[in-house]
């Protein structure tokens, strides 16, 4: 049994004119400016298909119908399995799903005290949010270590999380062969050869392209080997606006999507019908500091755009969202992270990447935040459930009032109230709501103070199901070889 | 206000309109005046950017227009006035001279790009070696022109040691000491600095320059 996303999108903030405006400008934007692709094979490519290459400067302008062909190539709803059928994950059109964190370089520890993390950190940080019931899809929490080399880190990554949990992962790979490293070990977990991995990718890979309008080297390498063996990729580009796009909304969603359609016809001319999810993390320039924001507003506009550029192409689209620029588990991170959350989820964005845990524009992570962010999670979906009010639920509601009526008190007996509570109401598990007397009397206990004890029980208890051993040593072996 | 005042004037009113056009202009009419380019930089240019600069502090102007002002200088000073700094056989007193870059195997600059600026804008000679730079090229231009810092930026993780590799050249040829190296970029961090030996860390562009001012003695 597949896990169920929750419907989202349903919020819109344009009319079908202005986005179809948006998409003809993009194809403008390609077609006359174009895109640079520092990789020779991928300049051959796209020249014999039509477009138009200038070899020194790199520059690639393509033509409006490539890109049309390229988007009628992507598939529609894609798939992207767990380690068992029970976290496969269906991305159909506006429903949500959440990803993990991703990328942090420190620990925040219970004492408060902020550390270079280690990878042992890595396995904990999975570990504790693959219990976390509203994550569906792994990324890697942590990616830098002070115990592990750089070179090479993504497999290492892969092997740390894969151990720690049956879901989906998504992975990242500094060019071609750790693509194809990771798509043995993806092999050897699932017992087939590594030409069948495309059938079930068990991992999809990131393919962060560099705004403005610029692909490097090690990116388009990552593509055109995803490509080859159909592992999903996600196709990504994180302008700051005022910084590496324009500062307008309509100029950063423009630039965004232009960028992404370049990627989507070289993916799709390299290997027509690969898998891609649309990619989006729009940031914010700070102008009076200069460090891009992940906490800003703005980004909650940029989601309800890109989010229906994707229902009008019909692509899967995954965003980042629930993000903070606070530095510890405070009021500024409760605020940044439920507003940025709850936008992308009403935007319809189907995987939001939500960094979870994470603060310091995702460098930091914490323990007690992965809890709470849980927590946000929840609420939200509680709201995109929405309300039913039908003909029927109308009617079962004026039995109920008549049954009570103006002479009775309350509605806790009446079995109505029995049968809906489950679907109606939705307890939290970190949020206290108790009156001031009681909340003295059990300890005084915050939000901060619950996921603390949350997150350690889990830390203690939580084992997911594990590889078998020569699996396990296998994967390690690949992990371990050079990239280059 | 004599006329030499009236032509520094202009050069400052025409950096605060971030026009690159009119900077040129007001450049080239001081300099067929016979004014002396050093003049040209220190009087017009530099104060010009400064008065920016004193906005930006006081919240009055924001990140762009520091920008806006420090890049149509930084050109103008090197397409037009060190020729004829050089043809004098003079030069520049800058507060000190920066080798700026991104490391190997990335092209994120803007980070590197903002610092520039705002290096060029509190008057250092910034020698910007662009991006995807190997680090023997950062330890190259260095020794070349005696760079007091080299500064080198990475905005990915997997790239880092690119400025791990800058130390370990200056260390292996024996010239460590000759330089301040100062490391950038998000995923940079304090420890990461110690690890490597490098001599300082700024997490943004306005205490990079403080790092800078600092680690050469010049104070806030």
């Amino acid at each position: 049994m597949p896990l169920s996303g929750i419907k989202g999108g349903q919020l819109r903030f344009f009319t079908k004119d202005q986005i179809y405006s948006l998409h003809l400008t993009s194809l403008n934007v390609l077609e006359q400016i174009g895109v640079m692709m520092d990789h020779d094979a991928a300049l051959k490519l796209m020249e014999e298909a039509g477009a138009e290459v200038d070899y020194k400067d790199r520059i690639v302008k393509i033509p409006q119908y490539l890109v049309l062909e390229a988007l009628r190539k992507v598939p529609r709803n894609i798939t992207l399995y767990g380690r068992n059928s029970e976290n496969d994950v269906a991305l159909t059109r506006d429903m949500i799903y959440n990803g993990s964190a991703n990328n942090a370089i420190a620990i925040l520890d219970f004492n408060g005290t902020r550390r270079p993390a280690t990878f042992k950190d890595l396995e904990d940080f999975t570990r504790l949010q693959d219990a976390l019931e509203n994550i569906h899809i792994m990324s890697t929490p942590i990616t830098a270590f002070n115990d592990v080399s750089p070179k090479g880190v993504y497999k290492r990554c892969y092997e740390g999380v894969v151990k720690n949990t049956e879901k989906h992962v998504i992975n990242q790979a500094d060019g071609a062969k750790e693509v194809r490293d990771e798509a043995r070990m993806a092999a050897a977990i699932m017992d087939i050869e590594l030409e069948e991995v495309g059938r079930r990718p068990i991992f999809s890979v990131i393919a962060d392209l560099a705004p403005p309008l610029k692909f490097p080297r090690t990116i388009i390498e990552v593509i055109m080997e995803c490509a080859k063996y159909r592992i999903p990729i996600l196709l990504e580009s994180d302008p700051y606006a005022g910084g590496t796009a324009p500062i307008t909304t309509a100029g950063i969603i423009l630039q965004q999507n232009a960028e992404i359609l370049a990627g989507i016809t070289l993916t799709e001319l390299a290997k027509p019908n690969t898998p891609i999810i649309y990619t989006c993390a729009p940031m914010v320039l700070d102008m009076r500091l200069g460090v891009a924001s992940l906490g800003a507003p703005e980004r909650g506009v940029y989601h309800v755009a890109t989010a229906q550029l994707c229902r009008y192409y019909g692509v899967p689209l995954c965003g980042v969202a629930g993000t903070t620029d606070s530095k510890v588990v405070d009021v500024q991170a409760g605020y940044e992270k439920a507003i940025s959350y709850l936008m992308a989820a009403l935007s319809g964005v189907n995987i939001i990447t939500s960094h979870t845990g994470t603060l310091e524009s995702v460098l930091t992570i914490s323990y007690e935040q992965s809890v709470i962010d849980n927590e946000i999670y929840g609420m939200v979906f509680r709201i995109l459930r929405g309300g039913d009010i039908s003909d029927d639920s109308l009617y079962e509601a004026f039995k109920v009032i008549g049954k009570v009526g103006p002479l009775g008190s309350h509605y806790l007996s009446q079995e109505h109230t029995r049968k809906y509570f489950p679907v109606e109401e939705w307890l939290p598990t970190v949020s206290d709501r108790n009156k001031w007397d009681a909340w003295v009397r059990k300890g005084k206990k915050t939000a901060l103070k619950m996921a603390r004890e949350k997150a350690k029980k889990i830390l203690k208890e939580h084992r997911p199901e594990p590889l078998p051993r020569e699996t396990l040593e296998e994967i390690a072996r690949i992990a371990e070889e050079p990239i280059y | 206000m004599s006329s030499k005042e009236k032509l520094f004037n202009n050069l400052v009113e025409a950096v605060l309109t971030f026009d690159e056009k009119i900077i040129v202009e007001k450049t080239k009419e001081a300099l067929s005046s016979g004014v002396d380019p050093l003049d040209i930089i220190e009087k017009g240019l530099a104060k010009g950017l400064k008065a920016v600069g004193e906005k930006y502090e006081a919240g009055e102007f924001f990140l762009m227009h520091l920008i806006a002002a420090a890049e149509p200088v930084q050109s103008v000073i090197k397409e037009l006035l060190e020729p004829e700094i050089r043809k004098k056989g003079g030069g520049r007193k800058p507060l000190g001279k920066v080798v700026l870059g991104t490391v190997e195997g990335d092209i994120h600059d803007i980070g590197k790009n903002i610092v520039g600026a705002m290096l060029t804008a509190a008057n250092f000679e910034v020698y910007d070696i662009g991006k995807d730079v190997p680090a023997e090229k950062f330890v190259e231009k260095a020794k070349e022109i005696q760079a007091d810092i080299i500064g080198a930026s990475a905005l990915l993780t997997t790239t880092l040691p690119g400025q791990e590799r800058i130390i370990e050249i200056l260390k292996r040829e024996g010239i460590r000491d000759r330089f301040k190296v100062i490391l950038g970029g998000a995923p940079v961090t304090e420890e990461w600095v110690k690890k490597v030996g490098g001599d300082g860390y700024a997490g943004d562009a306005v205490e990079a320059v403080k790092l800078v001012k600092r680690l050469l003695g010049e104070g806030e």
